[in-house]
């Protein structure tokens, strides 16, 4: 298996493929510069890219692109999905939150202050029209989107589809989105360690899954200090604040990115307390377990058919 | 002088034996004191009605479980890691 690495969206990217190295090296190249393409029109980080602009013509249509338009589609089915738990108009609270510029410039240079005055609530993402034909969008004025889970999900799932083209099977990991085509020489299913959001470096167990998509949402991550107060960038739109969750981290594997993506954030923002909420409503075939605090293990009852819980040991 | 402290001394004696009669009196046609009755002997409590289970925390125990602790694996870790974001 050719492993290659890089840093876009703000995260670690990883790509893994059967095939020869010389083979395999332009399919590489080639969704680097995919991912840093689709970067550059959903990122919030800049003013000159495709989602800036829609963020900046609240009020009026707007032309798009076929790729953000497929994008807004499917956060239009899962925020409805997710009965509203899963809300990309959360923008305005992020940045209130101190999220107003990229992880790894907070991390640099720390949070900025900002008054407890402005976001109260999430707008109501109901009010997005979109226009299939014309591929145009409408927000009333004062919504302002971030796309950044969402986004990254569907970047991974098209990534995988060009590497696709390269190899038999190959694997998409972006920050955390994961995309699993085909499978690996010899196995029946492709490994993953599922990391303990208490520390990078450990393991809690072993998933072991089949072609498809596993997502992970975790409050441990994209963390930083704003004032007294540790802020997270897990928005619960119910609040417009980071959400107070008793979960640390929620695993999802689901047929697709989107969904692995989106029903990680909303079991992790409900939590115990309010997952069943989320988990009867969804039409997916997912499975999903969550890390508590005390490292504890949850899970639905079905994320046994990914649990590796042999005893063999190889060193 | 003598006559105002002869008629104070009577006037105290009448006083003080008004006042005995009159309690006495008032002793003799109140209510009779009530025999003193044996209490009744102190009978084991009957048990209290069972209260119903509070519902679970957790909301509907259908779905989700905790999972026991997971055999730690010795096999080198998986390349692939769920990370997160």
């Amino acid at each position: 298996m050719e492993t290659y690495r890089f840093r876009a969206m703000n995260s670690d990217i990883l790509l893994a493929a059967e095939g020869g190295a010389n083979h395999l090296a332009a399919g590489f190249n080639q969704v680097q510069a995919f991912i840093e393409e689709e970067e550059r029109r959903f990122t919030r980080f800049s003013e000159d890219s495709e989602l800036a602009k829609l963020n900046q013509s609240a009020g009026r249509w707007f032309q798009a692109s076929a790729e953000l338009f497929e994008v807004l589609k499917l956060a239009q089915y899962y925020w409805e999905a997710t009965s509203g738990l899963f809300n990309p108009a959360i923008l305005g609270a992020l940045e209130q939150a101190g999220y107003d510029r990229s992880m790894d410039e907070i991390r640099a240079h720390g949070a900025v202050q900002v008054g407890t005055r402005g976001w109260k609530e999430v707008p109501d993402f109901s009010a997005l029209r979109l226009d299939e034909p014309a591929k145009a969008i409408w927000m009333p004025v004062g919504m302002r989107l971030d796309l950044g889970g969402i986004a990254k999900g569907w970047i991974a799932e098209q990534a995988t589809q060009v590497l696709s083209s390269f190899t038999e099977a190959c694997a998409v990991n972006a920050g955390g989105d994961m995309v699993l085509a085909g499978l690996p020489a010899g196995e029946n299913a492709w490994e993953i360690a599922l990391e303990d959001p208490r520390d990078p470096e450990g393991t809690l167990a072993i998933l072991t899954v089949g072609p498809g998509a596993v997502a992970t949402s975790s409050i441990t991550k994209r963390r930083w200090r704003q004032g007294e107060r540790f802020q997270h960038h897990l928005i619960d739109p119910r609040t417009a604040n980071p959400a107070e969750t008793n979960w640390l981290s929620v695993t999802v594997v689901a047929p697709s990115a989107a969904a692995a993506e989106v029903y990680a954030k909303a079991l992790l923002i409900a939590g115990s307390f309010e997952f069943n909420t989320i988990a009867q409503q969804q039409e997916h075939e997912i499975a999903f377990i969550a890390v508590d605090s005390q490292g504890r293990l949850w899970g639905s009852k079905n994320i046994w058919e990914y649990l590796d819980v042999t005893n063999e040991s190889v060193s | 002088m003598k006559s105002l402290k002869q008629s104070l001394r009577i006037w105290i004696a009448a006083a003080s034996l008004i006042g005995f009669l009159g309690g006495w009196g008032l002793l003799a046609h109140s209510a009779k004191p009530v025999p003193f009755e044996q209490p009744p002997a102190v009978t084991a409590p009957s048990p209290l009605p069972t209260l119903e289970p509070l519902p679970s925390l957790n909301g509907s125990p259908v779905n989700l479980q905790p999972l026991p602790p997971l055999p730690r694996t010795q096999r080198s870790s998986p390349f692939l890691r769920t990370m997160g974001s």
